[in-house]
């Protein structure tokens, strides 16, 4: 294996994304050499069960992290819910209980944006289906740091608007169907 | 925000800010720092370090600028799991006796009130003595009054359903023009103070409620907090912590995870205080 070009993997998504995130985790290869940061808009309230459920078909370990956990390579970190979850420089996360950003928490752009500054040009963002906005300014601030960003083809999309208002604001570098992220992220790790 | 930093300004002014205004900025995590200092600046309309550090001379500015550090976005019986859990706590070994509780920080009150309001259902509001330490005036002065720093009091109400109160959120609430404000009777045990958060109390707790506040502060400095804590509890007191925070090393030989999923430690009974 070649050492991979990019340190990590963040990965936001809202309505109808779960099971795009379900089946991306069961393709990525076992020895995955990247973290994998997922921010999905979650019911506040229900604390459990999402990442159990996501677990059942992943290859990698998944976590629901801890505030101040490392972020540790081929695992798989899923924010939890009611917190936001943001990267930091020492390559752990600091979780928050500030107020809602585009009326979640956690917020994709917060985990976005973070990520960013952090990892800059080695990291890949891709923004799955959803239904509002967050994750576009996130998404520009991975751009704007010469990040890879990479939107769900609309046309797979359950809801659309998500991967729209990403590109209404940057021109991603990639638009993939669900299938083709993960062949290619897989191929990062070949 | 307005103004850019780099990574080392940052630290410089963290550092500044710690000497000048005798919080731990300089502790604080790297976004958590960067992006409410953002926010500040550009809602004050501040295009200079300079201005800022000027403006800070300024005390009633210091202490709005101190309160934008701490976050008081929370809600009333936010985990209800962890209610119910302190509740039984409460209920089955304090029934009849004295007890003391300590909030190191707060600057909204619903942790407070959420804790005021159980102690009304369970009948003993009268044996517990409450502390409430805020890093700021403003936000001493806002749970004096009973406010509410988030009005989403639909949350609130589901969140107290789900703790399964005996009575309706709204008897514990009146209206004022600041929003919803608590019953003034239920604060009459608390006292309050302007302190930072590694201020030693005088006094020994039998619990000390945190859920949410260090998460703002980098890995060194929980230790140096969970020390003062440690030496603030009684042997055998409760030390209540966010549902997504760890009690690490080196306190595992003194205190002991009695809730895993709402993260309520119980300090060992056996050590000496």
């Amino acid at each position: 294996m070649v050492r991979p070009k990019y340190k990590a993997v963040v990965i936001g998504g809202s309505a109808g994304s779960f099971s795009v995130v379900s089946k991306l985790l069961s393709q990525l290869r076992e020895d995955f050499p990247l973290p994998v940061i997922i921010c999905l808009h979650r019911l506040k309230h229900v604390r459990s069960g999402l990442v159990e459920s996501i677990r059942l078909k992943s290859k990698l370990e998944v976590i629901e992290p801890n505030d101040k956990e490392q972020i540790m390579a081929g695992k798989v970190y899923l924010a939890p819910s009611n917190y936001h979850m943001f990267v930091e420089y020492d390559g752990t996360f600091s979780l928050s209980t500030e107020k809602p950003l585009n009326h979640s928490r956690p917020s994709i752009d917060h985990t976005l944006t973070s990520a960013a500054y952090v990892y800059r040009n080695k990291l890949i963002g891709i923004v799955l289906t959803g239904a509002n906005k967050d994750g576009a300014k996130g998404m520009k601030d991975i751009a704007d740091k010469k990040g890879l960003t990479i939107i769900q083809d609309p046309k797979t999309c359950e809801m659309d608007t998500m991967p729209k208002s990403v590109a209404r604001l940057i021109k991603p570098d990639k638009v993939l169907s669900p299938d083709e992220i993960s062949t290619f992220l897989n191929q990062l790790a070949i | 925000m307005a103004l850019g930093f780099n990574i080392s300004e940052l630290r410089v002014l963290s550092e500044q800010l710690s000497e000048k205004l005798n919080l731990p900025f300089k502790q604080m995590t790297h976004s958590f720092f960067k992006r409410r200092l953002g926010q500040f600046i550009e809602m004050n309309g501040i295009r200079k370090v300079e201005q800022l550090m000027e403006q800070l001379d300024n005390e009633a500015f210091a202490d709005e600028f101190c309160h934008y550090f701490s976050v008081d976005t929370t809600e009333l019986f936010r985990d209800a799991g962890f209610w119910r859990h302190l509740r039984k706590i409460i209920n089955e070994q304090y029934t009849g006796a004295n007890f003391k509780v300590w909030f190191p920080q707060v600057s909204s009150g619903e942790e407070l009130y959420s804790l005021l309001i159980l102690l009304d259902e369970l009948k003993c509001i009268d044996k517990a003595e409450i502390t409430v330490n805020s890093t700021s005036e403003l936000g001493v002065e806002r749970i004096k009054k009973g406010l509410l720093g988030s009005k989403k009091m639909d949350v609130n109400a589901y969140n107290y359903k789900r703790f399964e109160g005996v009575n309706s959120l709204e008897d514990y609430f009146n209206e004022s023009e600041e929003g919803p404000c608590i019953e003034s009777s239920l604060l009459k045990n608390v006292s309050f103070g302007r302190v930072g958060f590694d201020t030693v109390l005088d006094t020994k707790c039998d619990f000390i409620i945190m859920r949410n506040c260090m998460l703002y502060y980098a890995r060194d400095y929980h230790t140096e907090v969970k020390n003062i804590i440690d030496s603030t509890l009684l042997s055998g007191g409760y030390l209540c912590l966010g549902v997504k925070e760890q009690l690490a090393t080196p306190f595992d030989d003194r205190f002991e995870c009695i809730d895993t999923k709402e993260k309520i430690y119980k300090k060992f009974k056996f050590l000496r205080d």
